[in-house]
């Protein structure tokens, strides 16, 4: 069983959204990033990422598909949560949530719960599996009651 | 607990096409502060696009970026992957360190596509990581925005 760390999440007024236009248009030579990425000033972090040297795979770049691509996904109100501001974790709607990482492939939910029960009333317990080989993935999510 | 500088990473994947019922689309992204963004929309019924958002730790950020890491994904590339096609598309955008991947294909119906294809072993990894991802996001977005049935 490994350390678990807390997964504490925080609401913030989304600044970056002007970013996201869709009508930002491509221009020749400028493939590197998809072109909702451009147009930001300031330069946000997310723009920062982009900004720097990388070297480039992919189709994706600079192709029709992104310009198909999804019209009214961002630059638009998303529901959040309302964060406190403490660091002990991310209240969600009906409890707090925290992420726990490093497990053993052949952990047990069972087991789980009953080593985390010691902290709380568990709501609710995600164990997830890798897809392609049937053992626990690595992580858990466990809910508490307040 | 400090944390590890973990360099550049963001990531995003969408999942979509267009059809009957317009454009239906699933798609998140990993940002570098740490937001998480998801949204899902269908026409479907006159259903209405929902699109929530959570910020994460560097923890959860950091699990991520393992689940991509062991995938090794960033190896890959998509130039022999099926294109997209009317059936739909899907798109995942990896920055991870100095390397920055922008994938697309078609939609994976099953692993026969995937061993169909004249890259079985690259498509394979991209099916299997993203449902990983997949699975990930929706715990986090599930358990943070549940609500309970009445």
């Amino acid at each position: 069983m490994g350390a678990y760390d807390i997964n504490a999440m925080n609401f913030v007024p989304d600044v970056e959204d002007d970013l996201l236009d869709e009508d930002t248009k491509m221009e020749e030579g400028e493939a590197v990033r998809p072109r909702w990425h451009q147009n930001s000033s300031p330069p946000s972090p997310l723009q920062a990422v982009f900004d720097t040297f990388k070297k480039t795979k992919g189709r994706g770049f600079g192709d029709k598909a992104g310009a198909e691509r999804s019209n009214g996904f961002f630059g638009k109100e998303f529901e959040s949560l309302y964060f406190d501001g403490g660091p002990e974790g991310q209240i969600s709607i009906e409890g707090w949530i925290i992420l726990i990482m490093g497990l053993h492939e052949e952990d047990q939910e069972d087991d789980l719960h009953e080593v985390f029960s010691e902290f709380g009333e568990i709501k609710n317990l995600h164990l997830k599996l890798d897809r392609r080989t049937g053992y626990v993935k690595g992580y858990a999510l466990i809910e508490y009651e307040k | 607990m400090a944390e590890p500088d973990l360099g550049e990473f963001y990531v995003r994947y969408y999942v979509g096409h267009k059809g009957k019922f317009g454009h239906e689309f699933l798609e998140f992204e990993f940002r570098p502060d740490g937001k998480l963004r998801y949204a899902n929309n269908s026409n479907y019924k006159n259903d209405t696009m929902i699109r929530k958002e959570v910020f994460l730790t560097q923890a959860a950020l950091r699990e991520c970026r393992r689940i991509i890491a062991d995938s090794e994904i960033m190896k890959e590339d998509d130039n022999n992957w099926p294109e997209p096609d009317r059936v739909g598309t899907q798109e995942l955008e990896i920055v991870m360190g100095n390397e920055h991947i922008s994938f697309t294909t078609s939609k994976i119906g099953s692993l026969i596509d995937v061993q169909s294809s004249k890259d079985p072993e690259g498509l394979r990894i991209f099916y299997y990581l993203v449902q990983d991802l997949k699975c990930f996001v929706f715990s986090l977005i599930g358990l943070h925005f549940k609500i309970k049935p009445i």
